[in-house]
């Protein structure tokens, strides 16, 4: 038995179990949460001590479910991202998660800073930053389904297109 | 008679004319009619699941 893509793919999954639970928590739960308890004044907890935690990990899980990824594909990582050599269905799977990883970093986090308070931004600039995250996180809600589907299938696409 | 007619008919027009663009200044008063489907979880959803269809068939005829 090979450890290293054993130890991470169990990494991968794990990892990425916390970064796709945590979107679908923001997603499914938080929102419409964040939206009912501004309405009775008590959002202010979910603000400061639910969601910079949720973050923290949901960002990192991000980062740690892309690098196992990689390290999985191992030599086949070119193939996978120029969809050759018979590694499109996982290829375009890695290209989903990483785009959304991408989304995470450049887009989720930057913005929810200026939400929570972490950076400095004004009533406008807040506003802006929430139409945005929100936009970038349902983007990336969208996007995870095709991407499990196709990570789903693994490299032998045998389980989806019974090639 | 005849000029009677046409200009009842070019008043007619004109104000058809009128009527048309008041519709549409009202119109876009309103704001556009046409939603984000990422606004709703199942319009994300439904969004994420035509995706899938799409990419399973840009992928099979790579994979042939």
């Amino acid at each position: 038995m090979d450890y290293v893509p054993a130890l991470a793919r169990w990494i991968h999954l794990i990892s990425g179990v916390m970064w796709i639970g945590l979107l679908y928590y923001f997603n499914f739960v938080q929102v419409a949460a964040m939206k009912a308890a501004t309405a009775d004044g008590t959002a202010a907890g979910i603000g400061k001590h639910v969601a910079p935690r949720a973050l923290l990990f949901f960002r990192w899980a991000a980062v740690v479910t892309w690098l196992a990824g990689a390290a999985l594909l191992s030599d086949k990582f070119v193939d996978a991202f120029t969809l050759r050599h018979g590694m499109a269905g996982i290829g375009v799977g890695a290209w989903l998660g990483t785009i959304m990883l991408f989304n995470v970093w450049a887009l989720i986090w930057p913005n929810q800073q200026k939400i929570l308070g972490l950076k400095p931004a004004t009533d406008d600039e807040k506003n802006r930053a929430r139409r945005l995250a929100f936009l970038a996180s349902r983007t990336n809600t969208m996007l995870s389904i095709p991407m499990l589907f196709f990570m789903a299938g693994g490299w032998s696409h045998r389980a989806v297109f019974g090639l | 008679v005849l000029v009677t007619i046409e200009s009842t008919l070019l008043a007619g027009r004109s104000f058809a004319a009128t009527g048309s663009i008041e519709t549409a200044c009202k119109t876009a008063q309103r704001g556009n009619p046409m939603k984000n489907p990422l606004d709703s979880l199942w319009g994300t959803i439904i969004s994420g699941l035509v995706l899938t269809v799409i990419l399973y068939f840009v992928v099979k005829s790579i994979l042939g």
